[in-house]
């Protein structure tokens, strides 16, 4: 009789006892496919690797999946599930909404509520229950990936060759899987600044937030990325005092008159904006406060402040130093560090794929990833040839006014057709629910970008107000479906909502006319 | 150590008495670590498996072997008994299977609790050492559907069967407590 045995039989002592072990029999690696031990290895246990391995793993494909997550300088760990489950979204969303909440609780007043002054807001509260929410998500993906027998390891993968992936374990120890096809989905992590001494001993980044035991307090959040502005938001909304230092621009990438009515509504509500500031380094105190110190470009004067937390919010970075990448010949975009790949998530090595936020040139989004990790999965199972598209795809940044949007941005359709050749149809409007609550409604307001000619296709949907993503979805199907600004203008609105606004448009840009919505 | 003359062995280390399975014995070889079962058949797990083995033919394997662990099974009835058995066991890995009542001739009123016991009671091996195991009979099916019992309200339970691991987000609920693959993560992975 001659049991197989794995070579790894240590891993297999619980007991404190050392018993003695003798390996007596040869070790025999089953190789069900074949000539590899998986049909398919992912690297990255993400949104994008978790959605690719499932769907392997359902059509009938032989995989396993190595996530790993290497801490923060801060010493930040969390589970299986990627950036999106543990340091990005989920929490975010959750946080986002404690803050909204607030906001609420003293517009209730208002509405009649009886609600004795003052409402405070306990971090340790809310940071367990989001914690506790993560952890949940975590357990849920092992769950399903055990039930869908794709194989879960706890490993930091690297490419050893085309077809053979390194799994490390903290301590150092090897182990190796071959593959006939690998997939990269490592994502990215935050980025700290290089040349600002004591930003790394003493700041901390958005993944270290979502999982700080106490609150930040006065917090210094650096950075004009959605992710500043996001984290920013939460913290004024739950009461810390937050200010943002702002190199040049926010939101970079996105419409900039949106970013402005954003930013406008941040600044009204109690955030503070330090423009045109680069902070030039970061001291700890003796009672344990950061003392930084920035250059005001504008004024071009040395100021210098004192905070509890400094959020470094100044861009992600791709995982892909560590993967062994130029050994195998895989190619990489130099300036940006990520994988150049192909419509297909090709890579230069034929079988190996990238996609997700790792993929140059891709949106940094969930949706995104999980979309085309199934559809890669679908074919390299062979089941089908459709490429992921990724146009016209929506986004929300959750600051305490919410932006949505779909399509082109104002200054990207005048940068494609030209200013004669489009149209942009706007409005002011205030939600209902700010009357009663006495809610300044400036910077609500909506956008239609479309061709100027023709059928008026629109081109491009932005929104700032209540609820944006949820407004957003829908529209978005709209301009899948090549909505024309006549299509928009037939719907008839919800009443009342913010989102019939967008079916109510009539005033553009270019006839100068004053754009508020008055009255029904 | 002891010998035990019952068993014919050495012994390495003894049972817990409310433990139902395991006593862990080194076999007369020196060699072989056997997990002895409370029904009186030699087992090894070879590779997490378990295998039949006599006693002689023991002797003629030197093998590496999983140690299985110790735990500690408690039963308890109804939410107020529950919640003692936890309280008395601050600090441990407690792990409980809630299930209808059953009635006096062994059998429950909820089907899926039913079938899933055997699942769950298959892979009790493999909890972690010094662990708890809380079987725990919830009630007759009209107190269960009641949507504001205890376990319901307190516990967040939302059917039965439910394996959990106390203190944990980790849960398995009706359906999946059927799968012996998920149970064995919950007992044997972080």
């Amino acid at each position: 009789m001659g049991p197989l045995i794995q070579n790894n039989m240590a891993a297999f002592f619980k007991s404190r006892h050392r018993w003695k072990r003798t390996s007596c029999f040869t070790i025999l690696t089953r190789n069900l496919t074949g000539k590899y031990d998986y049909d398919l290895v992912v690297i990255g246990g993400g949104s994008g690797g978790l959605a690719c391995s499932k769907e392997a793993a359902q059509l009938g494909q032989k995989v396993a999946v190595l996530d790993y997550v290497e801490p923060s300088a801060k010493g930040t760990k969390w589970g299986l599930g990627g950036t999106c489950v543990n340091v990005g979204c989920i929490p975010k969303k959750l946080m986002h909404q404690a803050a909204l909440l607030g906001t609420a609780v003293k517009d209730a007043r208002k509405y009649g509520w009886k609600i004795k002054d003052p409402v405070s807001h306990d971090w340790e509260t809310m940071a367990e229950a989001v914690q506790n929410h993560v952890r949940s998500l975590n357990w849920g993906h092992r769950v399903q990936l055990k039930d869908k027998k794709v194989k879960y390891l706890n490993l930091k993968g690297s490419l050893l060759d085309e077809h053979t992936v390194r799994g490390m374990t903290k301590s150092g120890k090897e182990s190796f899987l071959t593959a006939k096809n690998i997939v990269i989905a490592t994502g990215g992590r935050p980025k700290y600044p290089t040349d600002i001494p004591g930003a790394m001993e003493h700041g901390i980044t958005s993944d270290d937030i979502f999982w700080l035991k106490e609150a930040p307090g006065k917090t210094l959040v650096v950075g004009a990325s959605y992710v500043a502005l996001e984290c920013a938001g939460f913290l004024t909304g739950i009461g810390q005092d937050t200010k943002v230092m702002v190199r040049s621009i926010a939101l970079r990438g996105f419409d900039q008159q949106m970013a402005g009515l954003v930013t406008d509504h941040m600044q009204a509500y109690g955030t503070r904006f330090a423009w045109g500031c680069v902070p030039q380094r970061v001291d700890k105190l003796p009672s344990g406060a950061l003392q930084v110190t920035w250059a005001d470009t504008r004024t071009g004067k040395e100021e210098t402040d004192s905070f509890d937390s400094v959020l470094w919010a100044v861009g992600r970075a791709p995982e892909a130093k560590a993967l062994g990448l130029d050994k195998v010949g895989v190619e990489v975009n130099r300036e940006t560090g990520k994988i150049v790949v192909g419509a297909d998530e090709s890579t230069s090595v034929s079988n190996i794929y990238a996609f997700g936020d790792i993929g140059e040139g891709r949106p940094e989004l969930t949706p995104t990833a999980v979309k085309a990790g199934r559809l890669l999965a679908r074919r390299l199972a062979g089941q089908s040839t459709q490429l992921m598209d990724y146009d016209n795809v929506a986004t929300t940044v959750f600051t305490p006014l919410e932006y949505s949007c779909v399509g082109l941005s104002e200054e990207e359709a005048v940068g494609r057709h030209g200013q004669d050749a489009i149209e942009v149809y706007h409005a002011f409007y205030k939600p209902l629910e700010f009357t009663v609550a006495e809610r300044d409604a400036s910077q609500c307001y909506i956008k239609v970008v479309c061709e100027r000619g023709g059928e008026q296709r629109i081109l491009g949907l932005h929104y700032t107000g209540p609820n944006a993503g949820e407004v957003m979805q829908g529209f978005s199907l709209a301009l899948r479906c090549g909505a024309t600004l006549s299509h928009l203008k037939e719907t008839v609105g919800i009443h009342p909502t913010c989102a019939e606004e967008l079916t109510k448009v009539s005033i553009t840009k270019r006839s100068g006319l004053d754009a508020t919505v008055t009255g029904c | 150590m002891g010998w035990c003359p019952f068993k014919n062995l050495w012994l390495a280390r003894k049972c817990n008495q409310s433990c139902q399975c395991v006593c862990v014995c080194v076999c007369v070889c020196a060699e072989c670590v056997i997990i002895y079962r409370s029904y009186h058949r030699l087992l090894i797990i070879i590779d997490n498996d378990l295998v039949l083995f006599t006693p002689q033919a023991l002797c003629l394997l030197p093998i590496s072997v999983c140690i299985m662990s110790l735990y500690e099974e408690v039963k308890v009835h109804g939410y107020a008994e529950f919640c003692k058995a936890v309280s008395d066991r601050k600090g441990k890995d407690i792990f409980a299977y809630f299930s209808g009542d059953k009635d006096a001739d062994g059998n429950s009123w909820c089907p899926d609790c039913v079938k899933a016991e055997p699942t769950v009671r298959g892979e009790i091996s493999h909890l972690p050492e010094g662990s708890v195991f809380i079987y725990c009979q919830v009630g007759q099916r009209d107190y269960w559907k009641n949507p504001n019992n205890d376990f319901k309200k307190t516990l967040k339970l939302s059917g039965v069967p439910t394996l959990l691991r106390y203190g944990t987000p980790q849960k398995l609920v009706e359906e999946e407590c059927f799968k012996a693959n998920l149970v064995r993560m919950m007992f044997t992975e972080d």
